[in-house]
């Protein structure tokens, strides 16, 4: 163990110290708004996206499929640690299984010619030995779908959306919602 | 024209009602049930009463004999109830591939149909009669071959039912207990521990002996001692899963009632705070699945909610390692706890979807957070000065720690990896970085390393350190990146700066971070997104050609500001802003401002 002198051991810790005593607060910046409303809160306009892509596309690609709606939550995570959050990640799992045939190939395709057409980017498919892999960007929305044999999982996520830390710690600390379909 | 008899579609395979994740559950509930009675097993044998004589000693001698017969029957009942519901679980995985097969079978057969029908009814003349009718013989010798390989398939669910109730009726009664815990072929789980403890840190021979076990024996010493299945490094991680699984479940329930009835010791809040997260962290993943086998996509590799100063020890995996083509663990750094599981579990998850783009193979992505990280809130002005733990990050005696226990669970889950050895990465975070350099400097066996945001290894080349392939990602403008000491000059408390072009590891692109004051921690703890998470994904997947590299410190085009250059700049980047806010933002971020 290298036994360093006091001084020394701290050193590492206050200059932490020092860089969050050195704070000057950019004033738009939401990371340092502490209080800041629930009107200018910009997590509910995601989850309003992942709402309207779950009733939307991914309904009409589980229709054009067969998929029948086996599972899904949504959850939320701070992005950075506990004591710098900085703003919030949504995710929202889920699965289909699939009742119908489905090959892989034809599964993919439609699943990215009904992305596209409803606005998606979407990224060349790959194939894995289990599964095919197809990812997609919307907006602050990034899909994952993952397609095997008689099974569709996806997740549904958005990158760091930048709050207050106590809009932050609010939405991370709600309970797992499990989602309905219908 | 003459007619061709074209066969009809084969009918799709029916869904399978019973799932293997389903089944995994039914067994994880029935270990646990197992667990507590065999605790409370345990407990009625041992008793006694030492400060008795007579009638009174003979009574409650009979009684308590009575009483822990009577459990050992429910044991041995339990046992023989678990090891069905596993071996249930099982050849539903294997149904299910089989039903993959016969499902696209069936598509191939039926698009085959259809093309066939398109064409008869497209022909205009008899000329290719004998051709059409040649393919249509063909197609129902096929459908008839799938038929039966279908009903086959049926006929085997209906089996696999049926040999679990069966099981489980044959173990429902107090005298039919006592009957399996008479069997002469009941597994002897004391001597079956013994064993597995004598082969402790030899993950070769445990996987070895582990294999030679029946179903039965397994099940047995499981439920017996999930602590030392769970923990115990060569054997399958699908197994060290059930153990851990089992034990969490039966943790909950324990001190759930034990919280209930406002019996709980400081220490055992401590690991039902750290249960109940780790709990929460896999209900989160629970719908999704692998792939290959529909058994939970999450694996429990290692649960210790009682170590590590109260913190807790946890290892989930996303995929199975001992079967995945690559494999990566990823190991946190300061303020790792196991309530921060969550967060943790979502930043490997998001490397496991990378890499699963990458589309080269199957993938496993581990976290492992089982190891004394410095905690601590490092804004807190009372922490840095005073005992609390965050103290001991500018100290390497964790990382050291640390770095044996990463190296006895890497060798571990090398040690029960199934044929072709996987490619492993290993990933460390801040102190992380630190704790898997000092692994790596012991002989970790990975492949690849990265090490983001590292506040230093210890070594002050990457060849010293490892045979490895180093990756580094640190940011400029991440501060705890310019501590390790290299060129221009760190202060080198942990080790050496990796990013440092002398240090010779291979750097890539992670932008360098916002300059703002205010930005700089973020810079440090967003290193599992964006360009930085696209490289990683590339580097697990062995797709080094792809990764976008940048120079190291102190080459060409390598230029960084120090340490203090770097607090100065972003000092000056936020000046004009608010210092009301400034100080606003400070007290709502220390754990000062909360105390007061």
């Amino acid at each position: 163990m290298r036994l360093l002198g006091n001084a020394r051991r701290t050193l590492p810790a206050l200059i932490l110290l020092v860089l969050a005593g050195g704070l000057a607060a950019c004033s738009d910046d939401p990371a340092t708004q502490p209080k800041r409303s629930g009107a200018d809160d910009p997590v509910p306009r995601v989850v309003q996206d992942a709402d309207a892509a779950l009733d939307g596309v991914l309904h009409r690609i589980a229709d054009e499929l067969g998929l029948t709606w086996a599972t899904g939550n949504r959850f939320y995570n701070l992005c950075g640690e506990s004591y710098a959050p900085g703003g919030v990640v949504m995710d929202t799992l889920f699965r289909f299984d699939s009742s119908d045939v489905l090959t892989l190939e034809q599964g993919i395709e439609k699943i990215r010619a009904l992305l596209e057409e409803d606005g998606w980017t979407v990224k060349k498919p790959v194939a894995n030995p289990d599964s095919v892999i197809l990812r997609a960007t919307k907006g602050v929305l990034d899909l994952h779908l993952e397609l095997a044999g008689g099974l569709l999982q996806g997740h549904l996520g958005s990158d760091c959306i930048e709050t207050s830390d106590d809009v932050a710690r609010e939405w991370a600390d709600k309970p797992d919602a499990e989602l309905d379909w219908s | 024209m003459t007619l061709v008899n074209v066969p009809v579609h084969v009918p799709p395979c029916p869904v399978l009602e019973s799932e293997p994740a389903a089944a995994q559950d039914l067994a994880t509930d029935l270990r646990a049930a197992a667990i507590a009675v065999k605790n409370v097993q345990g407990w009625a044998s041992s008793i006694a009463a030492p400060a008795w004589l007579g009638d009174t000693a003979d009574a409650h001698d009979h009684a308590a004999t009575r009483f822990a017969a009577r459990l050992d029957g429910a044991e041995a009942a339990f046992d023989r109830a678990v090891t069905a519901a596993d071996a249930f679980g099982e050849r539903l995985v294997r149904l299910t591939a089989r039903r993959t097969r016969l499902m696209t079978r069936q598509a191939e057969v039926n698009a085959a149909i259809d093309v066939l029908i398109n064409e008869v009814a497209a022909a205009t003349d008899d000329s290719r009669l004998a051709e059409f009718q040649r393919r249509s013989d063909d197609l129902a010798a096929r459908a008839d071959r799938l038929r039966i390989r279908i009903d086959g398939w049926l006929t085997d669910v209906t089996d696999a039912e049926t040999d679990l109730v069966a099981a489980l009726r044959g173990v429902d009664s107090v005298a039919e207990g006592a009957d399996a815990a008479a069997a002469t072929d009941r597994p002897d789980t004391g001597e079956l521990a013994r064993r597995l403890r004598s082969l402790g840190g030899d993950p070769v021979a445990v996987g070895a002996w582990w294999r030679r076990l029946s179903r039965a024996e397994q099940e047995a010493v499981t439920t017996e001692h999930p602590e030392l299945v769970g923990a115990a490094g060569g054997i399958p991680v699908s197994d060290r899963d059930e153990a851990n699984r089992g034990e969490l479940a039966h943790q909950l329930d324990h001190l759930g009632q034990r919280e209930e009835d406002g019996q709980l010791t400081g220490a055992e809040k401590d690991v039902l705070r750290n249960a109940k997260a780790v709990d929460d962290g896999l209900d989160r993943y629970a719908g999704q699945l692998d792939p290959s086998t529909r058994t939970h996509l999450a694996e429990l590799i290692a649960f210790h909610p009682e170590l590590h100063s109260g913190d807790g020890g946890v290892a989930v995996s996303f995929g199975d390692p001992d079967t995945a083509d690559h494999v990566s663990v990823n190991v946190p750094g300061l303020t790792t706890d196991t309530t921060g599981l969550a967060g943790n579990l979502d930043k490997t998850h998001g490397l496991h979807e990378a890499a699963l783009a990458e589309g080269r193979g199957s993938v496993a992505s581990v976290y492992w957070g089982d190891y004394d990280a410095p905690s601590g809130n490092p804004l807190n002005p009372l922490d840095p000065l005073g005992q609390l733990d965050f103290d001991s990050v500018a100290l390497t005696d964790k990382a050291e720690a640390g770095g044996d226990r990463l190296g006895g669970f890497v060798d571990g889950i090398r040690g029960s990896d199934q044929g072709a050895p996987a490619h492993l990465t290993v990933i460390g975070h801040s102190y992380g970085s630190t704790t898997v350099g000092h692994a790596l400097a012991d002989g970790l066996p990975a492949d690849d390393a990265v090490l983001l945001g590292s506040p230093g290894v210890p070594a002050a080349t990457a060849g010293q350190l490892t045979d490895a392939e180093v990756w580094v990602g640190s940011k400029d403008h991440d501060p705890v990146s310019l501590l390790g000491d290299g060129d221009r000059g760190g202060l080198g408390t942990l080790g050496h700066d990796p990013a440092d072009a002398a240090f010779g590891g291979t750097r890539f692109a992670t932008g360098d971070g916002e300059l703002r004051a205010e930005a700089l921690l973020a810079n440090h703890t967003s290193y599992f997104k964006g360009s930085s998470l696209t490289n990683m994904a590339h580097v697990v997947a062995g797709e080094d050609d792809d990764v976008d590299r940048q120079p190291g410190r102190g080459a060409e085009g390598g230029d960084h500001l120090t340490l203090p250059e770097l607090l100065v700049a972003s000092s000056a980047a936020s000046a004009g802003h608010g210092l009301a806010e400034a100080g606003e933002w400070f007290w709502d971020h220390s754990r000062l401002g909360g105390i007061l």
